[in-house]
């Protein structure tokens, strides 16, 4: 997986999951459900047990390759290493004389807050690689969050593409005419593609109204929602999954 | 002594590999799982009313001429892409602007707060930054202090005549300090160090995460002049559609 493109592989991998045919609100309960239990329990067992059964289901069920998992790890790690660093170290000044200490306990704080982070990451993954985006709005839609949110979340998620698109197509461009030979001119061609981007944008924009219009939008997109399945030996195997980690919080605790 | 050494070797050690190997730099989103719930909760109810604003201007908006729809979804697209890409550093490590600055100048901050939501949720789940519990806390650093200061450091330096190019860039560059400070005192109000309190904790956090910031805020406040430069050469009638929409906000 390239680093550019990483957008396209984690919308991808959500369209090939095996548990993309499942109930989308069902999924979405569930990994709520773990994220507060994760983030209520604060505990650092539950969250290497949490930690691995999700990278675990990630594998096998999302069917994500080592080399990509190990890639989206990587994402937040550098706000974790340096938000943890923060908590880790204290800093006190004495007369003038600064000094940095730590102790034990920020020490142990400061790790189970990692732990805790990344078992949340991968159950956020677990969603993300699941779940594609227009289940997602369909769950919403469902809950009566305001058609004006889900309206704009359907639009500006399929308008998303045609702009990256355009963008890949314009750098390409200006990056074959050394537009980003030094670090000025990269500069310059950076804003110089942005500005026309949002220009060639509002221009679809216009265009895509009259598209709308044309086939009788008033107001509300309709799409086709997929039939989903809910299938009662994942459901207990999620309940068990939820009881399991109750487990591990009770016999660590 | 010879343990004072040891630990600032570890500390420079760590400093280097930290900055050496990651290659990504979105720092300031507020990772999953990184704030206890009941500071997502919190933070979730603190920016619901602006949000309820937004949503009203933008119903606005839309009632007035439903052709703002596509603009809308297309400004919010736009702010997702600017985000998500790599932009020219110096140092060789790779930043991302925030854009809302941007948005905040073009569109006005009610609609940004709206838009910047939804497109936090996107790249919480499609790029993964950010994340679902700490929405909130993102929505309203991000989405929403940010985009105001800016727009108003932008209003103020219209009133007193300042050069556009200076008040363009002071604007992107306060919004995007702005942000980052508000993300501190976040992580702060999270996480008070042990004998110092909140402030001692967000001074520790300001000073982490100032290396990456610093920087990013000058070079996002120096592009955004330049992308304004460009629109008003070659795109007067779309300026025009945003002022229009600008002024509905």
């Amino acid at each position: 997986m390239k680093k550019h493109e990483h957008i396209y592989s984690i919308d991808a991998y959500a369209y090939q999951s095996d548990l993309k045919k499942y109930s989308p609100g069902w999924k979405l309960l569930f990994s709520l459900l773990v994220l507060f239990f994760c983030l209520w329990a604060n505990h650092m067992a539950v969250s290497v047990y949490i930690f691995v059964t999700m990278g675990v289901i990630n594998r096998l069920k999302n069917k994500i390759s080592w080399q990509d998992f190990v890639q989206l790890l990587k994402i937040p790690s550098i706000f974790i290493i340096l938000a943890c660093v923060a908590i880790a170290f204290e800093i006190s000044s004495h007369n003038g004389t600064i000094s940095v200490s730590m102790t034990k306990e920020s020490a142990y704080e400061s790790l189970a807050i990692m732990l805790r982070t990344f078992a949340a990451v991968n159950t956020l993954y677990f969603l993300a690689l699941s779940t594609p985006i227009y289940h997602i709005i369909f769950v919403l839609q469902k809950i009566h969050i305001p058609k004006v949110l889900t309206e704009l979340m359907l639009t500006i998620y399929r308008y998303i593409f045609i702009l990256m698109q355009t963008q890949i197509h314009m750098k390409n461009a200006v990056e074959s005419r050394l537009g980003y030979v030094d670090f000025k001119t990269a500069c310059f061609s950076f804003s110089n593609t942005m500005a026309s981007l949002l220009i060639v944008s509002f221009q679809k924009a216009n265009k895509y109204y009259d598209a709308m219009i044309s086939r009788c939008y008033q107001g509300e997109l309709l799409f086709l929602e997929e039939k989903s399945i809910c299938s009662m030996p994942l459901l207990i195997g999620a309940v068990l999954y939820g009881i399991s980690i109750i487990l591990v919080y009770f016999v660590f605790c | 002594m010879f343990d004072k050494k040891k630990r600032i070797v570890f500390l420079a050690v760590l400093f280097t590999a930290t900055f050496a190997v990651m290659p990504m730099s979105y720092a300031m989103h507020i990772m999953e799982g990184y704030l206890s719930p009941k500071y997502s909760v919190a933070w979730g109810i603190i920016a619901l009313p602006f949000i309820l604003w937004g949503m009203a201007s933008i119903q606005k908006m839309l009632n007035k001429n439903p052709k703002n729809i596509t603009l809308l979804a297309m400004s919010g697209a736009f702010i997702f892409v600017i985000s998500s890409l790599k932009i020219p550093s110096v140092t060789g490590s790779c930043s991302h602007m925030t854009g809302t600055g941007l948005g905040a100048i073009l569109f006005g901050p009610a609609p940004v707060a709206v838009l910047g939501l939804i497109v936090l949720l996107f790249q919480a789940i499609l790029l993964a930054h950010g994340g679902i519990t700490t929405l909130g806390a993102n929505t309203f650093s991000m989405a929403i202090a940010g985009p105001f200061l800016s727009f108003i450091v932008y209003k103020i330096c219209k009133k007193c005549s300042v050069p556009q190019k200076i008040s363009v860039f002071l604007a992107a560059f306060l919004g995007d300090i702005f942000t980052y400070i508000i993300t501190s005192i976040q992580l702060a109000v999270a996480y008070p160090s042990q004998n110092g309190g909140v402030m001692a904790s967000a001074m520790k956090f300001l000073g982490v995460f100032a290396p990456t910031q610093l920087p990013l805020a000058v070079i996002e406040g120096i592009l955004t002049v330049i992308i304004i430069i460009a629109l008003q050469t070659y795109a007067a009638p779309e300026m025009n559609m945003i002022q229009f929409t600008k002024e509905e906000a």
